[in-house]
């Protein structure tokens, strides 16, 4: 029940927040423009649309993963509310989890949209006499990758909103993490076993929902995303109970 | 029986409360006093067991809020937390929300049973004077007003140990001395700790003062009168004073 209280408190306030709405259309209007920019240029091509879709539904979300999870706990440091949290009854995980799933709701939010906008955008942008091959499988398999990946953006988002102390650099510190960690993290796994880059599953993220959605379901890339997620989420729990430890709420 | 032992928490070498012992009885309102910085805030945000004591104890009948391992730390600090009602010196709340439901959502979070909540909340608002309030929003509200929303918050659940942090700060003598009624009103079932500079306001409504100095508690039961004494500047002997 703390975990529901948590969620549709976090969930009803964020939309009506600026990190809310406003980054949600602004992420909404950038990758419809990539999308029917990718439509016309795929005409003749065997690309289908699924994959179309996934990759301009991907390249705008850690953006407005970042901006929604830079909220989280940044917000209750600045106003103070972080000591009142410590002495409330409720575990660390639920209020981690809260935020986190409040912020990857609003990203869920963003792929709907983005859903609907493929809808429209194929009617008015695809010439007439084209066809892009799209089935339900397709977008089924780029929602799971795109879900996941969310799972992982909020992850970082949240992470970093313990330890900032404005929202502003929350979301620069938990982009710049969120777009630069996976190729360095490829890099260095390149590096070690002395692999193609392209071959980690890891890189690039985007492509990963590409080729989920154009049937080539890269079942490492998933589990990575959601095991990451969970391993942040663990992570955020045992910060906020050390915060409790040293008082660093100041 | 509320009772801290030994309780110390450092944020650096020199700066938190160390070594703090008080007991505070059922019924009893004591008044944490000392200068800035001395650690009041400190010494209630352990009792309110918002902080953890890096050594000591701090118990509420058999809940010992330290314990061996963190894990164990975290899990018997969520059922003392139960007990708690805690007023931080910044008064804080969610300003988008509105009052009463900023409430349920305390109440809810507290642990407070579903059936109760709408009575918890109805009966701190009336409480508290916020009854017309009730629908406004938090950060359209004076400070005055927020004030008395973040003592509501503290009373919601019935505390059985009550920790309100300057609550006379930045408040007018009729509200002040509302809160003063409030607090008398709750303090027969609750250990009450008040922090403040000024003896001679909690004097409305303490029945003892503990002086903070330096990070340690000096005195555990002072009378307002004698706290107001230690806490002024000793005058000057004769002809040192003034050129």
């Amino acid at each position: 029940m703390v975990f529901w209280t948590i969620l549709r408190r976090e969930t009803f306030q964020l939309t009506r927040s600026v990190h809310g709405l406003a980054p949600l259309f602004l992420a909404l209007a950038g990758a419809g423009a990539f999308f029917v920019w990718a439509l016309r240029r795929a005409e003749g091509t065997a690309e289908t649309l699924p994959a179309l879709w996934g990759l301009a539904t991907a390249f705008g979300l850690p953006f407005l993963a970042a901006v929604a999870a830079s909220r989280g706990f940044t917000q209750d440091r600045e106003v103070g509310m972080l000591r009142l949290m410590f002495s409330t009854p409720v575990r660390a995980r639920w209020w981690v989890l809260g935020k986190v799933m409040a912020a990857w709701v609003l990203c869920m939010v963003y792929v709907g949209g983005m859903g609907l906008s493929c809808w429209a955008l194929t009617r008015w942008a695809m010439p007439a006499d084209a066809a892009l091959p799209g089935t339900w499988v397709g977008f089924a398999l780029a929602v799971a990758a795109l879900a996941a990946q969310a799972l992982l953006w909020c992850g970082v988002g949240t992470l970093v909103s313990l330890f900032s102390r404005s929202s502003a650099s929350t979301f620069l510190v938990s982009l710049l993490a969120c777009l630069a960690a996976p190729p360095a993290l490829c890099q260095a796994l390149a590096a070690a076993f002395g692999r193609p880059m392209a071959q980690w599953p890891w890189f690039p993220m985007q492509m990963a929902v590409y080729d989920c959605a154009g049937g080539l379901v890269d079942v490492r890339a998933l589990v990575g995303c959601v095991t990451g997620a969970a391993v942040l989420i663990y992570a955020a729990g045992m910060a906020f109970d050390a915060l409790r430890l040293c008082a660093t709420e100041r | 029986m509320l009772t801290l032992t030994d309780a110390t928490f450092l944020y650096a070498e020199t700066c938190g409360i160390r070594g703090a012992s008080l007991r505070v009885a059922p019924g009893e309102v004591v008044g944490v006093v000392g200068a800035n910085g001395a650690g009041k805030s400190t010494l209630l945000g352990l009792a309110a067991a918002a902080l953890v004591p890096q050594a000591g104890t701090v118990q509420l009948a058999l809940t010992d809020l330290a314990g061996r391992t963190r894990k164990y730390r975290s899990d018997q600090g969520i059922g003392y937390r139960r007990h708690v009602g805690y007023m931080t010196e910044l008064a804080p709340a969610y300003a988008e929300m509105r009052v009463e439901s900023y409430l349920r959502f305390r109440a809810k979070l507290r642990g407070e049973r579903f059936l109760r909540i709408r009575r918890r909340v109805k009966e701190a608002l009336e409480r508290c004077g916020l009854m017309a309030a009730r629908r406004r929003t938090i950060g359209k509200l004076s400070l005055g007003m927020r004030r008395r929303v973040a003592l509501a918050e503290a009373l919601l659940t019935m505390p059985s140990v009550l920790v309100l942090d300057d609550p006379f700060a930045g408040i007018d003598a009729a509200m002040r001395a509302d809160f003063a009624e409030v607090i008398k009103e709750v303090s027969p079932r609750a250990h009450v700790l008040i922090s403040g500079h000024d003896p001679a306001l909690l004097g409305a409504c303490c029945t003892r003062f503990a002086l903070v100095e330096r990070g340690r508690v000096a005195e555990a039961s002072l009378d307002a009168a004698a706290a107001m004494a230690r806490l002024l500047p000793e005058p000057a002997p004769e002809g040192q004073g003034r050129a």
